[in-house]
């Protein structure tokens, strides 16, 4: 299974981006209400950002660790935003 | 008195900032996000509105991360005013200089108009031509002004008297019917622990001549080019 993984030289990922949810998120609020409008049920709808990236790296878990820093450094707000980090290999 | 205004890809009151300076009778100075050293003999920055890289990711965010900043937050710590309005505001908030973050306005509207705002506090080197509890007029022209930060570093600086100025109504109640954006506890300026950097989302430069119809932002400036 590694084996294999480490025979890839590009890495792909997918980082998941969400507002947290005690953010006020006027949005996300505004997209519900139109689906409710257009006859849909209810829905608690919560919409974010997702970031797909192809890394030049073989392991895994030093992937994972350049994107943990890519997400802290710039493409997350930790104080309104939380993220999900998914590596593909 | 010198004061550089910062140029980032996607600055609109740059020129607005610089004018208004000049007009007062400061020494104005271009200086582009791509630098990494200020001019020297420069005794404040102005990090201006506009929309930095396009908003992109969120407002302020890359240019919080341009070269210039390095030298601007050793600047800050310092003690050299650092004066962030609306987008430079977002950015002081990206880079860490001032706490918080700047969300998507509370009814998604894109803002612009005057709103009347309570001197809460005349600190130096922003505030002391202004009397404190004061209310005066600025215009706001943001869509992402929503002031947000944690319940306990509100806490913390409300009780440190970091709040700068306040939306409220004419009669200077800053209540949620004055509350343009969603703000909360309808801030709409603060500054540092120290005092010498301030993020606002009003524009005093656009206000600072009579031609423009107001003038309540010039004592601001005037303020900081005194300081």
């Amino acid at each position: 299974m590694s084996g294999a993984r480490n025979s890839f030289v590009n890495m792909q990922a997918t980082i998941a981006i969400m507002p947290k949810a005690e953010i006020l998120d006027p949005q996300s609020r505004a997209t519900a209400d139109t689906l409710k409008r257009l006859g849909f049920p209810s829905a608690n709808l919560r919409q974010g950002k997702r970031i797909t990236l192809t890394l030049d790296e073989t392991d895994p878990e030093q992937a994972r660790n350049t994107i943990e820093k890519m997400c802290k450094t710039l493409l997350v707000n930790e104080l309104i935003e939380e993220y999900h980090i998914e590596i593909h290999g | 008195m010198s004061i550089a205004v910062i140029t980032f890809p996607a600055s609109n009151c740059d020129r607005d900032a610089a004018v208004a300076v000049e007009a007062l009778g400061g020494r104005a100075m271009f200086v582009h996000h791509g630098e990494t050293s200020l001019p020297g003999n420069l005794d404040a920055v102005i990090l201006p509105g506009g929309f930095s890289y396009g908003d992109y990711l969120r407002p302020g965010c890359m240019a919080a991360h341009s070269p210039i900043m390095r030298e601007i937050k050793n600047k800050a710590e310092a003690g050299m005013p650092v004066l962030g309005i609306c987008n430079g505001f977002q950015l002081l908030t990206e880079a860490g200089l001032l706490p918080g973050a700047l969300l998507r306005n509370r009814d998604l509207l894109f803002i612009y108009r005057e709103v009347h705002l309570l001197v809460e506090r005349n600190i130096s080197p922003f505030m002391h031509l202004y009397r404190q509890g004061a209310v005066v007029t600025m215009p706001i022209a943001h869509k992402d002004g929503n002031y947000y930060v944690d319940a306990e570093t509100l806490k913390r600086i409300e009780g440190e008297g970091r709040i700068v100025l306040r939306y409220c109504s004419a009669e200077g109640n800053a209540n949620i019917d004055a509350n343009p954006n969603g703000s909360l506890n309808n801030i709409a300026a603060l500054c540092n622990g120290a005092g010498n950097v301030l993020g606002m989302m009003p524009h005093p430069e656009r206000c600072a001549d009579a031609v423009l119809g107001n003038t309540d932002g010039e004592a601001l400036l005037r303020g900081l080019l005194q300081a």
